[in-house]
């Protein structure tokens, strides 16, 4: 049990390379984006919570958090000229938690009604709360990232994927498993699935 | 030490803890347990599973579970959309059969807790359907596996990871033999077999050690000893050297002596206090080879040059307890032709006595003072006696205090011979005894005296001797008989009377 209590901290183990740092600002970015398209939350919610979290200093206004968004390889434009460095991404790390934790009923509703409509052999958007979902993250992934390697249906497991995540990133180990997540993706150095999607 | 319970209900699971708080809880945030039971029941998740099921274990085994769960969620969050699809395009309703095998996760340590009665896994079909193998947990009611959606999984961690959260499991010392220590299992047999044989070498030594003081020690080698204990190694070969020339130096000495208390006392060169006190050369002279090897040896007292030494030495074997006069005749004889004219020769060479004991022995002026001590000794004795080597006065005060009580112990087995009051008595009854002349077989009687030598009572030893009893010519009870016995309080005397007038009489002491 001790060793499972140790676990629990947020400190990582070792600094990410460049590559490693790539792949965790992606996925960063992305569950901000699942939480905007499922809560409809705006930058105004993440400033507030970096606000209560007490990393103003590192995500302090629109423009910063702006500018770590935008670390984002897939991004249009400037994506990944910014460095994401370890405190930035633990301050996104927590946001994004701490919105999760917020929002948790909404997001199990999600999940459960997912599971019922997986039960029942139904497609996904037979449920509004699900269909909303998809629609709104397909249209934001498709308006901000470059990259458009992904198919529709491609995009909608991404979505749902990230949905399952974000019911596990908002219970109260969410920044330990999100955080952990984020080192193991950054350990295989497999391609990313966004850009290997077929079309 | 109190029981805890803690009851941790997710949506659709519920995990109930009973596990007693350990003394630790008082330094630490957490609660600290241990023996933990837990209960882990899921609900049913849908309408098709009406009946819940429910699995108990103890604290490795929640361990278990927590550390599969927690890494299989890690695994699952760190997979890709592309690794595990939200529809399974297999039929759902028959994972096992399935081509593509569902990803399995388990912990490392399952093998090392319960090795034998499988292992607690997790399995995934589709991002939405887990399966948990219960493995050790499995009961006849739960089955194998438990299916968990992916809320119900949620469930489960959240309910695991508020128990973690909550308290802290103190490690179990006594649960399965490879995870005790070392140090805590019993000693094998051989180590207590060791400290047993150590204990009973230790408690013999110490039983040894502090009976030894308790033994009679010759009252002037005592001291002698005390003062010259690290001179013996010289004194060893002076004395073999003095065996060699001066034959022959019994190993043990005296064994035909009569008043030799024991056989076993003698070797150790512990002489009883008649001897010691009395026959202060005999200390000297009987005891040095069994007694060399000890602390309390008289030998030191012997100057190992001295003729006089093995002259004594070769008088080692007496017959009896000297008398005084015998005494006096052995310290003439003691006497070499170099001493002539000198009684106490033997006295005033013992000053020399410790010379050849060693560089670490008394210091002479201690040494000079001896043969005043000595020669007093000896006129006060007015006999040949062995405090010569006493190198300190306040050691002969002590000395002369020590030999007291032997000198009144020799009255004393003096008590013990032939009282004369039994020839007394024997005169007082055959002045006036005349026989029956019926009588044909003696008449035994034991007469019992008062100190005052009075006639206390009569007691025949036969029924014939009672008959005879009014016949006998002895005075009354309580009046004057023979002489006062003494400190004796009561003097038996065996009284044997003969057809022919015959009296014999006999102490009766037991």
């Amino acid at each position: 049990m001790a060793q499972f209590s140790a676990r629990l901290t947020l400190v990582p183990d070792a600094q990410p390379d460049q590559a490693q740092l790539d792949n965790i600002k992606t996925q960063l970015d992305l569950v901000l984006l699942a939480l905007e398209a499922l809560t409809g939350l705006g930058s105004e919610a993440m400033l507030n919570a970096a606000a209560e979290l007490g990393v103003e200093t590192v995500v302090g206004d629109r423009v910063s958090l702006w500018r770590l968004r935008q670390s984002n390889p897939l991004r249009r434009g400037s994506g990944g000229r910014k460095k994401l460095d370890i405190e930035e991404a633990r301050s996104l790390v927590l946001i994004s938690c701490h919105l999760a934790q917020h929002h948790q009923n909404t997001i199990r509703h999600a999940v459960v009604r997912l599971e019922q409509l997986t039960a029942e052999h139904r497609p996904p958007h037979h449920a509004a709360i699900l269909g909303d979902y998809i629609d709104q993250f397909t249209n934001t992934y498709q308006d901000r990232m470059a990259t458009d390697t992904l198919s529709t249906d491609g995009l909608a497991d991404l979505a749902l994927k990230l949905l399952v995540d974000l019911l596990f990133y908002s219970g109260k180990q969410g920044p330990r498993r999100l955080w952990m997540a984020l080192m193991d993706r950054a350990k295989d150095p497999r391609p990313s699935p966004l850009s290997s999607e077929p079309d | 030490m109190s029981v805890i319970q803690k009851c941790y209900n997710p949506p659709t699971c519920t995990l109930e803890i009973t596990a007693q708080t350990s003394v630790l809880s008082r330094w630490m945030r957490q609660p600290a347990v241990k023996t933990l039971e837990f209960c882990l029941q899921f609900d049913s998740a849908s309408p098709a599973q009406q009946q819940s099921i429910a699995i108990r274990g103890n604290d490795a085994q929640l361990e278990t579970l927590s550390l599969t769960v927690s890494d299989y969620i890690g695994q699952l969050l760190a997979s890709s959309h592309a690794d595990l699809p939200v529809v399974n395009p297999c039929p759902s309703d028959q994972p096992e059969t399935l081509p593509c095998q569902p990803h399995a996760y388990q912990a490392d340590s399952v093998e090392s807790v319960e090795p034998a009665r499988g292992k607690v896994q997790l399995r995934s079909h589709t991002l939405l359907r887990h399966e948990l193998e219960l493995g050790s947990l499995a009961t006849e009611t739960s089955g194998n596996r438990i299916p968990l959606t992916t809320t119900q999984l949620f469930d489960l961690a959240s309910a695991l990871d508020d128990c973690a959260a909550e308290m802290v499991q103190l490690p179990a010392l006594s649960e399965p033999t490879e995870r005790v220590q070392p140090w805590l299992q019993p000693p094998p047999v051989w180590v207590r077999s060791a400290a047993m044989v150590v204990l009973l070498v230790g408690v013999t030594t110490a039983i040894l050690k502090l009976s030894r003081p308790r033994h009679p020690q010759p009252t002037s080698t005592i001291s002698l000893n005390r003062d010259q204990a690290p001179a013996e190694p010289q004194r060893d070969p002076s004395i073999s050297a003095d065996t060699n020339t001066s034959r022959p130096l019994p190993a043990s000495p005296t064994p035909s002596r009569p008043v030799v208390p024991t056989p076993t006392s003698t070797p150790s060169g512990l002489p009883s206090q008649s001897e010691g006190g009395s026959q202060p050369t005999d200390a000297l002279t009987t005891h040095p080879a069994p007694a060399a090897p000890r602390a309390h040896t008289p030998a030191p007292a012997v100057p190992p040059t001295s003729p006089a030494l093995g002259r004594s030495r070769r008088q080692q074997p007496q017959p009896s307890p000297p008398t005084p006069a015998q005494r006096r005749e052995r310290s003439e004889n003691l006497a070499t032709p170099s001493q002539q004219n000198r009684p106490s020769t033997t006295l005033e060479e013992r000053p020399a006595a410790p010379k050849p004991a060693g560089p670490n022995a008394t210091p002479p002026a201690a040494i000079s003072q001896a043969p005043s001590t000595a020669s007093e000794f000896a006129d006060i004795e007015g006999e040949s006696v062995a405090p010569p080597t006493e190198t300190d006065s306040s050691q002969s005060q002590g000395l002369r205090s020590k030999s007291q009580p032997s000198r009144a112990i020799a009255p004393q087995s003096a008590k013990r011979g032939p009282l004369p009051q039994i020839a007394e008595v024997q005169q007082y009854v055959a002045q006036r005894w005349q026989a029956p002349p019926s009588l044909n077989q003696n008449l035994e009687y034991r007469l019992v005296l008062n100190p005052n030598g009075s006639l206390q009572r009569v007691e025949p030893l036969d029924t014939i001797a009672n008959q005879y009893l009014n016949q006998l010519p002895l005075p009354s009870l309580n009046q004057p008989f023979v002489s006062p016995v003494g400190q004796e309080t009561h003097s038996k005397i065996r009284l044997i009377l003969g057809p022919g007038n015959t009296v014999r009489t006999e102490s009766a002491q037991p």
